[in-house]
This record gives C-alpha cells, structure tokens and sequence, in this order.
C-alpha cells in the first residue's frame, strides 16, 4: 500500500471506533495488533527505538488540539503557520529532521479520531472571518507519504476546498499524489514540495522521491489544476552546492509553471542542540552536522550569519532569475537577514503573514 | 525479593571456610570496582567482622562470593585463614536473588561509582527487562530514568579501558567526557587519554576538546589519534614556552579556528579592527556572541559627567570610528 516497511499496525481500543482505523485495517496487509492501552501498545514495542519505530504504524485517538499555531521561535519572524496535527512522526527517514529529538515516543502516530475532531478546526475559521489561515499538515509527518494507506486527502481536500478564508497545504518529499488528483476539488489547496540539492536529497533525504521525481509530480498536479508552492529548507553547503542547487532551479524551471506557484520558502538547516548526538547516532556517514553552526539568539544552531545570507542571496537571486513573482520568503530569520539578504523585510511576524495573505487572496481569489 | 523461597538469611549457621576454598575474583555477584580496603582493615581489626559474607556453594569445596568479597579480600590481606560466612546451597536461592542481595546489602553501606552502576545494570539486564531497570532500580541507583543514561552505564563498565574507568572514578573525566570517549575507537580513546594525562583539561574543556576533535575528524575522514600525531599537537604539547593552562588554550583555540574557519576569520578582523582604532582606555566594544545580534556595544567607564563627556568628544573626533562594519564584509571581492 506504501513504499514504506512498515512491519505491523497496533490499534488502540480507544481508536477501534473509528473510520479512519477500519479503512486502515481494510487496506493493510502488515500484522495487526490490537492494544488496550497507549502503555501496553507501546510495551510491546520493546524498550529501545534505534528506527523510531518507523516501521510500526499505531493508530490512536488524540486528546489534544488539532488546530495549533506553528511554534516559532524568538527573534525571529514567523509565517504565522497553522499546523492542522494528523499524525506525529514520518515514515521517511531524513538525516537532518528535527521530529528525531521532537516526539518522546516511538512510532508513526496517526490521530484516528480526525475526522471526528476537524469539525472544531472549521469552527475555529468560520468563528475569524476576517483572518486567513494557512494551515498545512507536513510539519509533524509528510503530508503525502501514508496517504496510499490512510486517505487524509479524501478526508480533508473537500471540506478544505470549501473554505473562504483558510489554505491547507500538503507538504511533502514524495509523489503520492494518485488520491488527491482523483478529487474534483482544487479550491484552496497547495500542495507542495520539500526541495533540496540534488546531492542533498540523494545522501541525505532517505526513502524521498529523487527531485526530478518530486517535480514530475508538481507538473501533473499543476496541469490538472492544484496550486503549488516549495520550501527550500533546510538549505545546507556542500561541496559544490552553488552548482547543485542550480541543478534544482534548473529542473524546476522544466517542470514548473511558475505563475501557479503560491510560494517558496527558503530556511537554513537549523537545530536544538540535543539533535546533533542523535544524528550522528542515526546517521553515522551524514554530513549535514559539518558545517559552522554557531548557538543563534533563539539557542537553536544555525550556520554562522555570513554563511546563511550568502545561502538566501544566492538562492534568491537566481530563483527570481527564473520568475519574479515566485512569493519568495525566508523560515525563521531575522529582520537584518531579510533585509541584507531578500531587500525588504516584513519586520515582524505579522508583516510577514500579510504578505502570505496577499498571495492566498491572489492565487484563490 | 523475587523469589518466596529465599530461606532467611541471617538464621543461616556460621561456617568458617578456609580462605583458600574462597576465588579472589569478585565473581558474578559482585558489584564492587577498584576499592581502597584501609578503612574497612582498620575496622575489622577493631571491631572485628559484624556482618558475616554470604557464600554460595557450587561444588564440593567450591564457592562464589554472594554479598561480602571486600571483607574477605580484607580478611585475606590480613592473614586470616578461614573466613566465618553463612553458607547458600545452589538450590536455595536463584541467580536474579543472589545478584539483588548482593546489590541491597550494597546500596544501604555506600554510594556506587559510575564503573559499578553500570556493573549492576549491566548484570541485572541479564535477568530484568529495561523496564524494570528504568523504572525501578535507575532511580535507587540515582540515575535519571532514560534508555541512553542506561545504555551509557552499562558501556562504561562493558567497554571503557581500565585507565578510563580509573579517570571515571576518580573524577578526572566527567560522565559526558566518558559518554563522548565510547563513541571513539579503542586507538581514539587511548590517544584522547594520554592526551588527558599530559595536560589538565577541566570538564568543560574536556567535552570542548572532544566535540571539536571528533567534528573535525569526521569533516577531514581521519581518525582522532592521527589528528592528536599532528605537527601542531606535538609544537604546542612540547612548547617550552608554555605552562600547561597555556598549552590547553592553545590546543582549544587551534582546533576551533580549523572547525569554525569564517566565525574565527571574523573574529580576528573585529578584533584587529578594534584594536587599530585607538580608542581610551575607558572604552570598550564588543560584538555580541558569534555576531549574530546586528548590533555591537560600546562600554565607557567614567567617574563622573565631565569625565563622560570629555571621553564622548573625543570618540566624537575619532574618524576611525566609521570603519567599523561586519568583519565579513568585502569577503570574497
């Protein structure tokens, strides 16, 4: 049903009741188990979690928020994302993610009970008329990956498209996307890509569609109608990463039309600090940890400043070669980066929310 | 206890055993790791032996140590050529109860050293799911809880070299230094060690070193005792010039400069650029950590107003002032 390994499926008594758990049971052909408690499900996945349980799908009834704003993080301008919670923990296995140090339990969680919830999250929107909201579910799991099996599209693409004042977007390193192109709705809906470096994805990006592959796939949704967007984040110095980042431009101008592209974000890989002992334990041939990170104001690790401006220069200067209008913004940066690197600076999180806005409202209407 | 069937331990009879019946190895219930045996030989010639060591019978006149191996190795290097003990037949106690006397009787008389914890949970993982090692017996061991501080431990007596675990004990290295030591080879760690040996690194200096060893001998694919054989080692380590607190700074400062190039390229420029300005002595600038907030500070120590202002004037006159910029800037033009 996926590509992924995954090895078993533990359900929980709580989450049994659930449609979403049945069309999981329906589609899988991995063993089942069915589990009393969140103690015993995760009892029997033994005590150690080199993998992060990435090959053992648990489905759960979630007790918490949906609907969360994105975290941030201090001195530092925000998008004012809102992140639609579906499922913790990804089933491809990137060197550099921060979900590694994120989550304190194993497994790739899915919330059986979102159906029945996501009422709320509409509530909440229809409750602010006057406020857009962006909200994407790839910030906890790939968007896309589980979709084969789980059907988040179906779920969400039709109650979404007829949303006057909210986005969803579906994040993702994959091309999964047979689900959502068998949908007739497209109002309201990017789905977008997670891109790098061709060495990058290929070294570092495990279990990700190549980027050729990812950007095959935005073609075909671009053509059948979706609106798009692109995070370049983490973007990460390599050898040669002048060169091998305009190998991803390159493809992108081949494939990609760019006046259906909502947005394009651009980030520096960045981390907590715990993450780094954790990546060279996962990850022992990686060499996303080898540049200069420094400690930023906001504690996280972050390449020194003169390399993270020359990063976004250069990225920005020959993606608006490609296409002026590509709504080209910067992930947890400061006001002086903004300003020396993008020349403009929306100063605040709030400044750079209206500026997402205005593209929503210009792409959707 | 886990068993129902343990008989009473102190209604066991005394049996003198003839100390050469009993092995000079600790054996597999012990839990005791380099010890000093004064203070406890000064008190068996005192008081003589109150509690007397529990043995279990494995044969015909053979035994192993169940609780009691530092009194016996005491009382042998004593001269004393039988040793009172009670005596457990193999069929009375399980080798999980053994292990757990042996472990109690310890916990309630001592702390354990950081070798020791780890002979324990190592030991005890045989017989215990980490469950219960984690729920259970890391807090009576005063130990955090988690699944890495439990595996750390256990490498620690499993896999740490003698003179590691020497510098372990008696606080040479800190835990995080001998965490970083057992990601390393065994020709690594030996290298890192007498490196140790030469110069006197604190914990903190300790973990800088190693992080900034490991980082860059990752980066440059060569192993850390190549790197520790380098030319730069050898002239700081055999420097005359150098007192050993100097010797560390430099060896810090070297491989920082080689595992942040830019930042220490920076840092430099600033500091040369500060330096040329000429500024009174009652003045200082600083860049924040790493530059990374856009603004610098300017410190004036003055001892009253017309002191302030007379030095305000003369920065004010100061034309070199408008050379201070980012340090990076005009890099690579």
């Amino acid at each position: 049903m996926t590509p992924f390994p995954i090895k078993r499926i533990l359900v929980e008594k709580d989450a049994e009741k659930y449609r979403l758990s049945r069309r999981v049971l329906e589609k899988t052909t991995a063993p089942v188990q069915m589990e009393n408690t969140r103690e015993s499900a995760l009892e029997t996945q033994g005590d150690y979690y080199p993998d992060m349980g990435k090959d053992t799908l648990q489905v759960l009834e979630y007790s918490g928020e949906f609907l969360k704003p994105c975290p941030g993080t201090t001195h530092h301008i925000c998008c004012g994302y809102q992140i639609l919670n579906v499922a913790a923990n990804c089933p491809l296995d990137c060197s550099y993610c921060i979900l590694q140090s994120y989550f304190n339990e194993p497994n790739l969680r899915i919330f059986a009970n979102l159906e029945e919830r996501i009422q709320e999250v509409f509530r909440t929107i229809k409750e602010n008329p006057d406020k857009i909201f962006r909200i994407g579910t790839g910030e906890f799991t790939d968007s896309l990956a589980l979709d084969p099996l789980i059907g988040w599209t179906d779920m969400l693409i039709p109650p979404f498209s007829k949303s006057k004042n909210a986005i969803l977007e579906l994040k993702t390193k994959t091309v999964h996307i047979e689900n959502l192109l068998a949908l007739p709705e497209r109002d309201q809906i990017v789905i977008s890509w997670s891109l790098n470096s061709p060495v990058i994805s290929a070294t570092e990006e495990h279990r990700a569609a190549s980027i050729r592959k990812r950007l095959e796939a935005a073609r075909r949704c671009q053509s059948e109608g979706f609106v798009v967007g692109f995070h370049f984040d983490p973007l990460i110095p390599h050898t040669d990463w002048q060169q091998a980042y305009l190998r991803t431009i390159d493809l992108l101008d081949r494939f990609v039309d760019p006046s259906r592209v909502i947005w394009i974000s651009m980030g520096s890989f960045r981390f907590m600090p715990p993450l780094k002992s954790i990546i060279r334990q996962r990850h022992p041939d990686t060499h996303v940890l080898d540049g200069e990170f420094i400690r930023g104001l906001d504690g996280k690790c972050r390449y020194f400043k003169p390399i993270r401006m020359e990063l976004y220069r250069f990225m920005r200067k020959h993606l608006e070669a490609w296409h002026k209008d590509l709504g080209v913004y910067l992930c947890m940066e400061s006001d002086e980066i903004w300003r020396k690197t993008m020349g403009w600076t929306p100063k605040d999180s709030d400044g750079l929310s209206s500026f997402l806005d205005a593209r929503v409202k210009r792409l959707f209407g | 206890m886990h068993s129902d069937h343990n008989p009473a331990l102190n209604q066991l009879p005394a049996t003198h055993v003839p100390v050469e019946r009993l092995p000079c190895q600790a054996g597999p219930f012990s839990m005791s790791y380099r010890f000093d045996l004064q203070i406890l030989k000064t008190s068996l010639k005192t008081v003589g032996l109150l509690n007397l060591p529990l043995l279990l019978k494995t044969g015909e006149g053979a035994y192993s140590i169940v609780s009691g191996y530092r009194r016996i190795s005491a009382l042998r290097e004593m001269g004393s050529r039988e040793i009172p003990a009670r005596v457990l037949e193999e069929y009375q106690i399980s080798s999980l109860d053994a292990l757990l006397i042996n472990f109690y009787d310890n916990l309630a008389t001592r702390e354990f050293n950081p070798v020791e914890k780890g002979m324990i949970l190592g030991r005890l993982a045989k017989y215990l799911s980490k469950n219960q090692l984690l729920d259970h017996y890391m807090p009576l061991l005063k130990l955090p809880a988690r699944m890495a501080t439990l595996k750390h431990f256990i490498s620690f007596d499993r896999d740490l070299d003698e003179a590691t675990k020497m510098s372990l004990i008696e606080g040479r290295i800190s835990e995080s230094t001998a965490v970083a030591l057992l990601m390393l080879s065994k020709k690594e760690r030996a290298a890192v060690a007498t490196l140790f040996e030469k110069i006197p690194f604190n914990r903190n200096q300790q973990k800088q070193l190693l992080e900034l060893l490991s980082d860059i001998c990752r980066i440059m694919e060569i192993p850390i005792d190549e790197m520790i054989r380098t030319q730069t080692f050898t002239d700081i380590l055999e420097s005359p010039c150098m007192n050993r607190p100097q010797m560390t700074r430099a060896l810090l400062a070297f491989l920082r400069a080689k595992r942040f190039p830019r930042l220490s390229r920076a840092e430099e420029v600033f500091r040369k650029t500060i330096a040329r300005l000429d500024l009174p002595p009652e003045v200082r600038i600083n860049a924040g950590p790493y530059f990374e907030s856009e603004h610098y500070r300017m410190e004036i120590t003055f001892r009253n107003g017309l002191e302030l202002k007379s030095l305000i004037d003369r920065l004010a006159a100061l034309e070199p002032l408008s050379r201070i910029r980012d340090p990076w800037e005009g890099e690579g033009q």
